[in-house]
């Protein structure tokens, strides 16, 4: 299973080399996962400048704490986008502009369309999460990828989903819970 | 709060990933994880986890600034230290400096040029995209990437259709299982996806649908971008 994604190994080695300072090695980092980190960061700033500082201070602090990737962590695409989005959630205070998000998440959607929902099973099972999230709830699913993708905090998702923030603190809750006993089983 | 409790530690760290986490809570839980190896290792796994929604976003392309900005920040942080800037150091390593900038700048500039843009993307719906077929801008090949798990079937194939405004289906050819693949596109698929607003996949036998059309079910249908 590929995933067309850089792959995990020469990210490891391109990490390697930035934390001996080799300059080239940034370079081509920065080609291999800018887009992808972008993505990520623009989905909850929605504003490219600012998504684009964030992209910014993400590789300044790569260059200076390169030493810092575990190796026996692994998973260097999971470390950088958890920087990435570490990093914008701690720019969302306060700063982002008021969307009707419905309407945002909706210019979000890629076009896609399920023909028949009962080919979904033959259609590809997911990574470990991905699987599990299917298993969840339709509206407890929602809560954990508006909160992931879209950086949303419980109120933002209460509103998003006209629920009441009690209803959807308990919804993030429970579904986390599941993932972890499906992930685990 | 009890931190020793690992399912506390483990609500922590996944509210922390997700991002529900907010205000003090966030910065203890940040703190925590400096000192625990318990709560790191929780941190870790829950980020691995959910970056497989990230995996499945639909890369973005930095403006060229970007880049440019993000260099001359990170050569005015090292100027502050006694040591030469590490361009400088690395240029003169290189030997020629202009060359080797011109060769990361190259590398940059001829990555956006070979850039490719979507025509669809498959999947079982938003949150799992399977297929991501793309095209150079002259419209010669498509290239047809594995973005999302595939399930491969025993003895059954997946194959890519361009379904013309008011035409029958035409076969773009049977879909990779992993990696990624360019298909030369003859004369006739290409007329199909020039005047095509959607792409399906069906499920065929091995080999591919015996008829020219699809025989199986269709599991994915995609709106053709841009």
């Amino acid at each position: 299973m590929n995933s067309g994604k850089p792959d995990s190994a020469e990210l490891e080695v391109l990490l390697a080399r930035c934390a001996a300072k080799d300059a080239a090695a940034l370079a081509t980092l920065y080609v291999r996962v800018a887009p992808v980190l972008l993505a990520v960061v623009m989905r909850m700033l929605r504003r490219r400048d600012l998504a684009e500082d964030v992209l910014q201070d993400v590789f300044v602090k790569v260059w200076q704490q390169a030493s810092q990737f575990d190796h026996i962590r692994g998973r260097p695409l999971a470390w950088l986008v958890s920087i990435a989005r570490y990093r914008a959630i701690d720019l969302q205070r306060g700063s982002r502009p008021t969307l009707v998000l419905s309407d945002a998440e909706a210019a979000l959607e890629p076009q896609l369309q399920v023909a028949d929902p009962a080919e979904r099973a033959d259609a590809g099972m997911g990574s470990a999460l991905l699987r599990c999230l299917e298993l969840i709830g339709a509206p407890q699913r929602r809560c954990l990828v508006l909160a992931y993708e879209q950086g949303l905090t419980h109120h933002e998702i209460a509103r998003t989903l006209g629920e009441s923030l009690g209803t959807v603190k308990s919804w993030v809750r429970r579904s986390l819970l599941s993932l972890r006993r499906c992930m685990e089983s | 709060m009890n931190y020793d409790s690992p399912e506390l530690l483990d609500r922590l760290a996944a509210e922390y990933v997700l991002g529900t986490l907010r205000g003090p809570a966030r910065a203890r839980f940040a703190r925590l994880c400096a000192a625990s190896t318990a709560a790191r290792q929780a941190l870790h796994r829950w980020e691995d986890d959910f970056s497989a929604l990230s995996r499945a976003l639909e890369p973005v392309q930095p403006s060229a600034r970007v880049w440019l900005d993000l260099r001359r920040r990170i050569d005015a942080g090292g100027a502050r230290s006694p040591r030469p800037s590490f361009w400088r150091r690395w240029s003169l390593a290189a030997a020629a400096s202009l060359a080797a900038v011109a060769l990361i700048v190259g590398l940059l500039v001829h990555e956006q040029r070979v850039s490719l843009q979507a025509v669809a993307v498959l999947g079982s719906d938003a949150a799992h995209p399977v297929w991501r077929v793309e095209r150079a801008k002259e419209l010669t090949a498509l290239t047809i990437r594995v973005v999302g798990p595939v399930r491969a079937a025993p003895e059954k194939a997946y194959e890519l259709w361009a379904l013309p405004r008011g035409g029958k289906p035409v076969s773009l050819g049977l879909l990779p299982l992993g990696g990624r693949l360019e298909r030369p596109l003859t004369e006739v698929q290409r007329a199909a996806l020039l005047t095509a607003d959607k792409l399906a996949v069906s499920i065929e036998p091995a080999g591919g649908s015996p008829t020219g059309s699809p025989t199986g079910p269709v599991v994915m249908v995609g709106s053709v971008l841009g």
